[in-house]
């Protein structure tokens, strides 16, 4: 064994398959991108090299930097809305609490729907006419709203859906973490006269740290490259205010038929998620640790 | 040394293999269309075969051989009302018994998909032999790019003779037709009558009148005109109709061309009115959230007093379901004082059709396809309550014909200008433009004069 590891052709020829396959399929399209998106094109006639033309016009063109704004708005919003109930629940629930698999499988059913099946439900929700939700307003007296139709409520409005989906995504992952704890730790703090909440604290969550930070990085990533849920509740309207980059990317593909600004929207999707993973990595480092 | 070389084959050999393997996966993705696109893989093999020897068409033809042909289409629903729908699969019926020699395989995608769907397979050059498509701006791309056939060559006096004129004005690039038109949709302005009685007020004869209404319905807690802004699109509609009545048919369409400016006191003017409208309740207090489709549930079932659309709507007022049934009546949108225009100036036209792709490996019968479809589609859509018919017919009896088709045709009997759709008149990032800017003004952030030099800005 040792001596096959030593060998480095070896080495290459049992890693070379999934290299190829990984090279074919995430690095060729990224530079493909790359490359249209220092063109002037329209996706079916003669490109035109413009260099970074598209970039500069990315910055001035006030819909993408909405989307970006948007994007990072979300970001802090799973952060705070997703992370924080996810470590609550998953607390609260790897106590053995009575019907702990019940409540489990309840909090992971919003994820388990398909994201259209969502967005329909929210929309029926937030119609102004018949929607659940000025219903209930309305019975209280108060004024009902058209929720996705105004500037104002559509970013809160489309993006809780976005948030409340995951909750139970990221509980499993912590639950799972916080589950393989060994329970000889919990006794021993016990024994000191820790409480539950002292547990919780200063035992469980510095012990699953990095189980967070992989929690961390699924919801920043995911709201940045968020599609979905914006393209079936509003596809980025009313006049951009719910925009995110990659509804904004498709739109610009598709129905602009402007592939190159497209495109370079797509390589700022891509580096922006690559920054906020090395972040995320830089700020949050964790030792590898075994209990 | 030896060593290395068997090395290097063991290398070359874990490559093939994950090609081999890539290779699957691509074929994979389209499995839906193997079975197309396998028959028409044979087809071009068969036809290679025999095009070296002798001209292919005419001899498949006299051998009583099939030519399939592959078509697609917007129109997914098999068991949709809207006319169109009804129109293009009786036709996809009666082309099995009149073009015997011909097999049409038939893939409908809905709207929003399909306009994504022909945009990769032309990237991909896996075209159709035929395939829906708009007209004019929308359409111009694929021609400047080589991809669509002429069919001026199968377009014989006898055939134009029956097409009525004007129709393919939209489908006309450099003095060559591509396609031929199937129906003239017109927008007029449909209006419950019942609502108007039930609440005493009059029909409007006079933009004054409309705004007298608007305030009317409003208090009443009625939505006035129902507009699905949300899909953009619908807004393009009112916005078209005041810019028509304000500058003229003439005047619009030269700046839409980019020939003349958008910038001028007239569509400025139009603009205005447009945004005065929006600011007065006239689209109700939730336009901007509400799509295209609960626009017209609204509207059907009674919710909503007017609406300004295309005649497609007119199967959805007549239908079986529709509460509205036998209440609606449709007049021409009013003239607006001071503006150029006419009350026989009409928003619509003619502008979608069936074109052939130029890579096609039977042009004849692809095109001769095109022409069979949509001069049915253009009897049948019109005896379906859509549009008006595109080509002279025998429309036979008509009394069963839909009461507001029949009240469009009266309507559009001394027509004197034609606007057509503003988005697949520009087509792409200008007809984008154009309803991002329309939405701004309808939601009142943008005032008429920047909305007219944005809308100027692309024409630059």
């Amino acid at each position: 064994m040792q001596k096959m590891l030593g060998n480095k052709k070896a080495y290459w020829i049992f890693v070379l398959p999934a290299l190829v396959i990984y090279l074919v399929m995430a690095f060729v399209p990224i530079a493909m991108s790359g490359y249209y998106s220092t063109m002037q094109w329209d996706g079916i006639g003669a490109k035109v090299f413009i260099g970074i033309e598209n970039y500069l016009d990315l910055l001035k063109n006030d819909a993408f930097l909405m989307s970006a704004r948007n994007s990072l708005i979300l970001a802090v919003a799973s952060i705070v809305g997703q992370l924080i109930p996810a470590l609550f629940f998953a607390l609260v629930l790897a106590r053995n609490v009575k019907g702990e698999k019940v409540y489990r499988t309840i909090y992971f059913i919003p994820v388990l729907l398909s994201t259209v099946v969502i967005g329909q439900l929210f929309l029926k929700i937030y119609n102004p006419d018949y929607g659940a939700l000025n219903a209930i307003l309305k019975s209280f007296g108060l004024q009902g709203q058209d929720w996705l139709g105004d500037k104002r409520f559509v970013l809160a409005a489309s993006f809780f859906p976005i948030v409340w989906q995951y909750i139970g995504y990221h509980m499993l992952i912590l639950y799972t973490g916080i589950k393989s704890v060994p329970a000889e730790i919990y006794e021993a703090a016990q024994i000191d006269g820790a409480n539950e909440r002292q547990m919780a604290f200063h035992v469980t969550i510095p012990l699953i740290k990095s189980t967070m930070k992989v929690s961390l990085t699924f919801a920043v990533i995911g709201s940045l490259k968020l599609f979905d849920l914006i393209w079936v509740l509003t596809k980025g309207g009313p006049l951009h205010a719910s925009e995110v980059p990659s509804t904004l990317m498709y739109n610009s593909i598709f129905t602009r038929m402007e592939y190159g600004a497209g495109s370079a929207m797509a390589i700022f999707i891509v580096l922006e998620c690559f920054v906020f993973y090395f972040l995320i990595e830089k700020f949050f480092k964790v030792e590898n640790m075994t209990y | 040394m030896k060593k290395n070389v068997l090395k290097a084959i063991g290398v070359m050999m874990s490559a093939v293999m994950v090609l081999g393997c890539t290779a699957c996966g691509a074929s994979g993705e389209s499995a839906t269309e193997v079975q197309t696109g396998e028959t028409a893989a044979q087809d071009s093999a068969t036809e290679e075969e025999t095009s070296e020897a002798s001209d292919s068409a005419a001899d498949t033809e006299a051998s009583g051989e099939k030519v399939t042909i592959t078509l697609w289409s917007q129109f997914s629903d098999p068991n949709s009302t809207d006319g169109n729908y009804v129109a293009f699969y009786n036709a996809l019926e009666t082309i099995k018994t009149d073009m015997p020699n011909v097999e049409v395989i038939h893939e409908g995608t809905e709207s929003e998909s399909y306009k994504v769907k022909l945009k990769t397979a032309m990237a991909g050059n896996e075209l159709p032999d035929v395939f829906f498509n708009w007209g004019a701006g929308t359409m111009k791309p694929y021609v400047d790019a080589g991809l669509v056939l002429p069919l001026d060559e199968y377009m014989t006096d006898d055939v134009k003779g029956r097409i009525l004129g004007g129709t393919l004005d939209n489908f006309m690039f450099d003095g060559k037709t591509y396609g031929y038109p199937y129906s003239v949709a017109v927008a007029s302005l449909y209006v419950n009558t019942e609502l108007f009685e039930q609440n005493n007020v009059k029909v409007p004869e006079t933009y004054d009148e409309l705004l007298e209404a608007v305030d009317a319905f409003n208090a009443a807690g009625i939505t006035p005109i129902s507009l699905g802004e949300k899909d953009l699109w619908p807004g393009l509609m009112i916005f078209g109709i005041h810019a028509i009545r304000m500058a003229g048919a003439e005047d619009f369409n030269a700046a839409l061309n980019g020939t003349a400016s958008f910038d001028t006191p007239e569509l400025v003017a139009a603009a205005t009115k447009v945004q005065e409208l929006a600011a007065r309740g006239g689209f109700g207090s939730s336009a901007m959230g509400t799509s295209e489709d609960d626009a017209v549930a609204a509207f059907k079932q009674g919710r909503a007093a007017m609406m300004f659309m295309g005649s497609w709507l007119n199967g959805d007022c007549e239908a079986e379901d529709a509460v509205v049934k036998g209440k609606i009546s449709v007049i021409k949108f009013p003239v607006i004082d001071g503006g150029k225009g006419t009350i026989d100036e009409f928003h619509g036209g003619s502008g979608e059709t069936f074109l052939v792709s130029s890579k096609t490996e039977h042009p004849e019968q692809a095109a001769a396809v095109a022409q069979y479809i949509c001069e049915k589609m253009s009897k049948d859509q019109y005896l379906a309550g859509s549009g008006m018919p595109a080509w002279e017919a025998q429309m036979g009896d008509t009394s069963d014909l839909n009461r507001l088709s029949q009240e469009i045709a009266g309507l559009t009997a001394d027509a004197t200008g034609y606007v057509y759709w503003l988005d697949s008149l520009t087509g792409g990032s200008k007809a984008d433009t154009i309803m991002n800017e329309i939405a701004k003004l309808i939601d009142g952030s943008v005032t008429p004069e920047e909305f007219c030099k944005n809308l100027q800005a692309i024409n630059e």
